[in-house]
């Protein structure tokens, strides 16, 4: 709930914190929702970004570079869906829908502190 | 078993201030990938960059307390950017902007001084995520006056689950995406995954020390305090602000690596993890989160699901 002074700060715009409350509310439940529809595949998702963005237009990317690498299968690697869902339905974090194993490939990404 | 070994092409490139990069399965998606990449970047940072005076975020700090009608992506970014405060107790908080301004992180953050003179600014809350306000019906965001959103951290990692989640649907391949080691994974069922390195900062592994895991799907953040590092007055500080203080966490951890079900998740209870000190590892576990975290002085520590190590760790 805003305290006094920000609700000042806010002004004659400021949100009653019933109807903050209330609006948090549905941002949870349109959250879930939307995230519920990433979690089998983005595909909803997916289709409602694409017809947010005008077609992509046939431009070459200008900058940046290709490289190719090997990669080996793992025999422990998982095979997983296609989909991983940013929060679960309760909005919290959600652990990895397969556990990751480890690999003796050569990396293709790298994940460190940027 | 018995399949070979198969090229994956990876496209690379600078964007949102870090290395972002893309790899398929399938050679011939690569063109179409990277352009997907570099045109959704270049969206993103025109949605959520603290430092573009023309950026929908800025619109929205600039308001002075009102409601700004917003995109739907940008709405949705702060969506879950909020669900995720919520979720790690505020330890993640999207109004540290005027905090890492004041430590001096107002601008790129390749032209902020390695060396700045003056002080550390006085300890102080940020405002708090709660002052953020989202109304879905009329899709408007707003926050109190002189409250600073800063969505870098999390808006790269959304940015990540969203591009591989386009790449996937839009060109049937296998996919990961990596934008300054926040990697987001979509997979085809017949496809093994990627390796990923873990490392502690995002650069190209030099060592036989950097763990390689192999992920089918879902996202694995780093969060860290070895990078973006610069001085103010003498001393060492960096760009994760502990919400509660307005300065520079200062925990036990160093680095932190998380895999989650998506880049974002990740990327939240890493930073919450490197937030939270010496009560990461516990509350990582009562999520069932595999994590990697690494202590100043090099010393690691794994919670469940992450893979034993199959040589010497650090």
């Amino acid at each position: 709930m805003p305290s006094e002074a920000v609700r000042a700060h806010l002004g004659s715009h400021a949100v009653a914190p019933e109807r903050r409350d209330d609006a948090l509310a549905r941002v949870g439940r349109l959250t879930r929702g939307a995230l519920a529809a990433a979690a089998v595949g983005l595909a909803a998702l997916g289709v409602y970004v694409a017809r947010a963005i005008p077609g992509h237009a046939a431009r070459s990317p200008s900058v940046g570079s290709v490289s190719t690498q090997s990669a080996q299968p793992s025999a422990t690697a998982p095979s997983s869906s296609s989909s991983g869902s940013s929060v679960g339905q309760s909005g919290a974090i959600a652990p990895p829908v397969t556990l990751p194993t480890r690999s003796a490939s050569s990396p293709v990404v790298s994940s460190g502190a940027s | 078993m018995g399949r070979r070994p198969r090229p994956v092409l990876r496209y690379r490139t600078r964007a949102l201030g870090t290395l972002a990069e893309i790899a398929v399965g399938d050679p011939a998606c690569l063109i179409e990938a990277a352009r997907l990449l570099d045109d959704e970047l270049a969206r993103v940072d025109r949605l959520a960059s603290r430092f573009r005076e023309d950026s929908e975020v800025a619109a929205v700090g600039r308001a002075g307390g009102r409601p700004v009608p917003v995109s739907p992506e940008l709405f949705e970014l702060l969506s879950v950017t909020l669900a995720m405060a919520e979720a790690t107790g505020g330890a993640l908080d999207p109004t540290v902007g005027a905090a890492l301004c004041r430590l001096g992180y107002d601008r790129d953050f390749g032209s902020v001084p390695a060396r700045s003179p003056g002080s550390l600014p006085p300890v102080g809350p940020v405002p708090g995520w709660r002052q953020v306000v989202l109304d879905p019906e009329r899709r408007t965001a707003q926050v109190a006056a002189g409250v600073t959103l800063d969505l870098g951290a999390i808006g790269k990692a959304w940015a990540a689950d969203r591009i591989a989640g386009l790449a996937a649907e839009r060109l049937g391949c296998s996919v990961v995406v990596s934008l300054g080691g926040d990697v987001a994974v979509r997979c085809r069922p017949e496809d093994p995954g990627f390796a990923v390195a873990v490392q502690d900062r995002c650069e190209p592994p030099a060592d036989g020390t950097t763990e390689v895991l192999q992920l089918g799907g879902g996202g694995l953040a780093t969060s860290g305090t070895a990078a973006r590092r610069w001085r103010v007055g003498g001393q060492l500080v960096h760009h994760i602000v502990d919400p509660r203080t307005g300065l520079p966490a200062a925990g036990r951890w160093r680095t932190v690596s998380v895999v989650a079900s998506s880049c974002v998740g990740a990327n939240a209870a890493a930073t919450a993890a490197i937030v939270n000190g010496d009560r990461a590892p516990g509350w990582l576990r009562s999520l069932g989160l595999p994590a990697r975290l690494v202590d100043h002085r090099g010393v690691v520590t794994h919670t469940s699901g992450w893979p034993a190590p199959t040589g010497p760790d650090r």
